[in-house]
């Protein structure tokens, strides 16, 4: 056990799962010599040698078609795409290819690909370099999609996701890599669809994602102070969702409100207060809250970047709100 | 084809008239604009005139007062049709029946006349399931409508009835050989829902006289073992934590059959039992029962009692139980069949600890014996399953120490 | 031709013949109702899939495209399981459920398409990356047309391929036609892939589709090119397209006249003449192959006819490959 950086968790994860498989390669812009503009794959051409990690041109297409290729012919591929915004030039790619190669070719193939990729706002990188894409993804079946959110959780899940005989999307948000937290040096593998309670409460759940964790628990101590117990919920796998857990927990609270950074229209909170809706409408003693980006692209000004991700004080309005307070 | 002939307007203020002869007969053959009869009003006398060709029929009788712009009588196309005779419509007199307009709805924002009562859905489920009448509930909610703040309020309020209905006993009532108070919410509240367990479950029951005298050794050692506890674990304690244990143990006591047609198996178990305070009966909850030890099973049911006695309990410690527990042991009552508490389907019924010579083992021998049924829902639990869940009640009062292991 | 193995020239006729029976009677079965998709015919293009897929190895991979969907035949595909597929069948390659361009068996390097055509490019590659790492001189080889040359994930396919020094073949079948779009005019050089290949890196080579043994010499030159140094390289044939881009495309948009000359020119009637002049095959057996692929075929389709089709939990229990 020791204190570790998300990126040195990531790294752990990579490593350790490279020198267990020796089918487990690993490939993207600036990923071997360089050691990834986040520093996530420091070391591992050195131990690894160039045959399996690889530097490649900047073509994303080409990168996770390759993914799709090598995965399907006994490799275990990790391609990066440096950024999440990057994934939409390889949309199809990862849309269709990757999610649905097996239905289109037979029970034969297996594509156990990850895709990792680094999302979301970075203070003044602007429209094109901060979006929080799972809503993108969501919409496609046959893809797994996992954004943990601390150190400890991204090591358990990369190393589940590299052993999963499926294509997953891994979103690691750009604002995680430098933070800090207690790693287990010895294996540990944290299952894929499973959520985590990062706090129980009994007045209101939040559904948290990403960047939001953080803050809806910052929320929650605010409210604390006020009478209100929040129950965080970080669902970690985005797809499949564990909605059982949200459904229980909205049981228990009867209030609930879903915070994410991506923009509000069609993102998560839209599918999972349709979901409580259906399954635990008799629950319900408030309408669902949603806490999202707004519906504008990012601005480069951080004054204004900061107004359009959602902040802890929206968290806890949204949640007064829910409470009737 | 029938033509009306109104009662004509004599004046701008004119509202009624007489009519005051016929000139013709019914039947008579006419042509448009033929005088065919007089129309008194309060100022004078006027011709009425035909509205068309045809034959006078169903003529008002003379002397009659009609509205202007009543019908008084008909012309019809053939000689022989049949037509009821006109006649004054039945309202009352003219200067009461203009009617006050429909008052406006009450200056409440929200609720416009004919709309639908807004409340949230679980506010109305929980409304529905204690028997809370919101139709007139005041909500609290957003755009006023009510949430389950309200519903819990309107549990606790004790009703106003008492009072006009204390009133309105006359001095002939007094002599009478009853007295009527009205039922409290939470007794009207157990009424329906006790009544509607019956009506809407099939409950059968199952009981039996058990041999506690090894529980009842397990229960006077926890008085040894309270200092080490922290804590003195009654009876009542140990007979909760073995139900909890037998639904564990078997789920058909922890599953319903739902109106969905499912069966519905509760992945934890959570004991309901009864306590009775100032407000009347509730029924708090120890949830997740099946995951605690019978220390802290035996701690949380004192929590909440302690909770309960001061009306203290929050909603979510008055949810959600899977099995419940009826313990009548300190009455001197043998044997009961408790009722199945909705949306549960099993309840245990405990009866008192009698001091019996039992026969053993080739003689008679002084042993605790203790009455316990199980009333259950036969539709989605059967006698078989019973007969397996008293199998291990059995091992479980005769052989305390598996609530250890189980 | 003398120069060649009489078994080769056979196994190359028997291989030309079989895509190209396979290719009419796609067709004859589309209009009789028989097939829920679209057929996009490779009549007349068969020479090229029929020459280079001889050349491929155990430990090979393939990936075809939307024409001349019986290739996979040759990879050792039965015709059965292919016109299944096609059909629609649970008992085809893909359970049914893909339909015509996933005719693929993976046991047989057969890897598959995408029918977002130039986008797979990756996944030929991908392959090849398996290949370099087992150093066991194995290839990949991408097959795509014209038009398809024009998409992005193509180059960035080659790029990656050059970059990385690995063992694909790249296959352009150039039919001149996009869907309406005349390749000539379109397009910025006379052999769009060719021509490109030099500012890859690769060697190229450019045959006549319709000369099947030019076009194998010039594979088998640049695939044992591709297994000796593990490099890519790019081969491209020139061919005309036969029928419409689809069934029911009536071509309005070229010249008739040009259109009648090349199918006049058909390779394979061309490769049995010499056969026969030559005396490498006699009638008798060109008759009795004709007959067996006939049958092989008619088989097939029987096969398919009966054949049970796939249900709904067949697309629930497709998408995902168990867990460890």
């Amino acid at each position: 056990m020791a204190v570790k950086t998300y990126a040195q968790a990531v790294n752990e994860a990579i490593r350790e799962e490279m020198r267990r498989d020796k089918h487990v390669v690993l490939f993207g812009e600036d990923v071997a010599k360089h050691g990834g503009i986040f520093q996530a794959t420091k070391g591992l051409l050195e131990e690894f040698g160039g045959a399996r990690v690889k530097d490649t041109p900047i073509a994303e297409a080409a990168i996770v078609g390759t993914a799709i290729g090598a995965a399907a012919t006994g490799l275990r591929p990790i391609a990066e795409i440096m950024y999440g915004d990057f994934l939409l030039v390889a949309y199809h790619e990862v849309f269709h290819m990757a999610a649905k190669w097996r239905f289109m070719h037979g029970d034969e193939f297996k594509i156990p690909m990850v895709i990792r990729s680094a999302q979301g706002s970075a203070f003044g990188a602007a429209c094109e370099h901060s979006n929080c894409v799972e809503p993108l993804f969501i919409h496609s079946p046959g893809l797994t999609i996992i954004s943990p959110t601390n150190a400890y959780d991204v090591k358990g899940l990369l190393k589940s996701a590299i052993r999963s005989n499926n294509p997953v999307l891994f979103l690691e948000h750009k604002q995680f890599y430098k933070t800090k937290m207690e790693v287990p040096d010895e294996e540990y593998l944290i299952p894929i669809g499973v959520a985590e309670t990062k706090r129980e409460g009994k007045d209101c759940t939040v559904v948290a994602v990403g960047l939001m964790v953080g803050r809806a628990l910052e929320a929650a101590d605010i409210l604390s102070r006020e009478g209100i117990e929040v129950e965080v919920i970080d669902p970690r796998t985005i797809a499949p969702m564990d909605y059982n857990a949200i459904y229980n927990s909205v049981a228990k609270t009867h209030r609930l409100v879903v915070a994410e950074e991506s923009n509000l229209t069609g993102g998560l909170g839209a599918e999972i207060s349709a979901r409580v809706m259906e399954n635990a409408f008799f629950e319900l003693d408030a309408p669902v809250g949603r806490v999202a980006g707004l519906d504008v692209p990012i601005p480069y000004n951080v004054e204004l970047e900061v107004q359009v991700v959602p902040s802890v004080e929206k968290i806890v309005a949204a949640v007064k709100t829910a409470c009737n307070k | 084809m029938k033509h009306e002939i109104v009662m004509p307007k004599a004046g701008l203020t004119n509202t009624e008239g007489i009519i005051s002869s016929w000139a013709l007969e019914s039947g008579a053959q006419v042509k448009k604009g033929d005088v065919i009869g007089d129309i008194e009003n309060e100022k004078s006398t006027i011709p009425l005139t035909s509205p068309a060709d045809g034959f006078l029929a169903g003529l008002a009788e003379p002397g009659e007062e009609f509205k202007v712009g009543a019908v008084i009588g008909y012309v019809v196309d053939s000689a022989g049709e049949a037509v009821d005779a006109a006649a004054p419509a039945t309202s009352p007199a003219p200067d009461k029946a203009v009617s006050a307009p429909v008052p406006a709805p009450a200056a409440s924002p929200v609720v416009a006349a004919g709309a639908r009562k807004r409340i949230s859905p679980y506010a109305k489920k929980l409304a529905e399931s204690r028997g809370v009448d919101y139709a007139q509930l005041p909500g609290s909610g957003p755009g006023g409508s009510v949430v389950a703040a309200d519903i819990m309020k309107a549990l606790e309020t004790a009703p106003v009835a008492a009072a006009p209905a204390a009133q309105a006993v006359s001095a002939e009532a007094a002599q009478a050989e009853y007295t009527d108070t009205p039922a409290t919410t939470m007794r009207k509240s157990i009424a329906r829902n006790l009544q509607a367990s019956l009506q809407n479950t099939a409950q059968a029951s199952a009981s039996a006289e058990f041999d506690v005298t090894a529980l009842m050794q397990f229960k006077d050692a926890m008085k040894d073992m309270a200092e080490a506890l922290d804590n003195r674990i009654t009876l009542n304690e140990i007979l909760s934590y073995i139900v909890v244990k037998l639904a564990a143990k078997h789920p058909c006591l922890n599953s319903v059959l739902t109106d969905a047609g499912m069966i519905r198996q509760y992945r934890r178990v959570a004991l309901s039992f009864a306590l009775a305070n100032e407000k009347g009966l509730i029924t708090p909850v120890v949830r997740e029962a099946d995951r605690m030890s019978l220390n802290q099973f035996s701690q949380e049911m004192k929590r909440l009692v302690a909770l309960g006695r001061d009306n203290a309990l929050e909603l979510s410690d008055l949810q959600g139980g899977t099995i419940t527990i009826s313990n009548l042991g300190m009455y001197p009552v043998d044997a009961f069949t408790p009722i199945v508490n909705p949306p549960q389907a099993a309840i245990f019924g405990f009866g008192r600890t009698v001091t019996k010579a039992v026969y053993v083992n080739g003689s008679f021998e002084k042993r605790e014996m203790m009455h316990i049924s199980l009333a259950f829902d036969h539709r989605s639990m059967d006698g078989s399953d019973a007969g397996e869940v008293f199998k291990s009640l059995k091992a479980f009062v005769e052989q305390p120490q598996l609530l250890l292991l189980y | 031709m003398m120069n060649y193995d009489p078994s080769l020239l056979k196994k190359l006729y028997r291989n030309y013949l079989a895509l190209r029976e396979a290719e009419k009677l796609m067709v004859e079965i589309y209009y009789t109702g028989k097939v829920p998709g679209h057929i996009h015919s490779g009549e007349g293009e068969e020479a090229t899939m029929a020459a280079v897929l001889e050349l491929m190895r155990e430990g090979d991979y393939f990936s075809g495209h939307h024409r001349v969907l019986a290739s996979t035949y040759l990879t050792g595909v039965p015709f059965r399981q292919i016109f299944a597929e096609i059909m629609g069948k649970r008992t085809g390659t893909a359970r049914g459920v893909s339909g015509c361009n996933h005719t693929c068996d993976l046991s047989k390097g057969g890897l598959g398409t995408s029918s977002s055509l130039g986008c797979d490019t990756g996944v030929a590659v991908g392959a090849a990356y398996t290949c370099k790492l087992r150093g066991d001189g194995s290839l990949a080889i991408k097959e795509y047309g014209d038009a398809t040359s024009s998409r992005g994930p193509v180059h960035e396919g080659m790029v990656l391929a050059a970059s990385w020094e690995l063992p694909v073949l790249f296959v352009s079948t150039n039919n001149t036609f996009g869907i309406s779009g005349d390749s000539r005019e379109l397009l910025p050089t006379k052999h769009p892939t060719a021509d490109r290949a030099q500012g890859y890196g690769m060697p190229s080579e450019v045959a006549q589709g319709n000369d099947i043994l030019e076009i194998y010499e010039k594979a088998k030159k640049l695939m044992d090119y591709i297994r000796e140094t593990g490099k890519p390289a790019v081969l491209e044939t020139m061919n005309y397209r036969w029928r419409g881009h689809f069934e029911g495309d009536l071509c309005a948009y070229r010249d008739e006249k040009e259109a009648e000359a090349a199918m006049k020119s058909d390779g394979l009637a061309k490769f049995e003449k010499e056969l026969l002049a030559k005396k490498i095959m006699t009638k008798k057996e060109v008759e009795a192959m004709k007959k067996e692929i006939a049958e092989e075929l008619a088989d097939a389709v029987k096969f398919g006819e009966e054949s049970p089709a796939p249900t709904m939990d067949d697309v629930h229990t497709m998408m995902l490959a168990e867990e460890n």
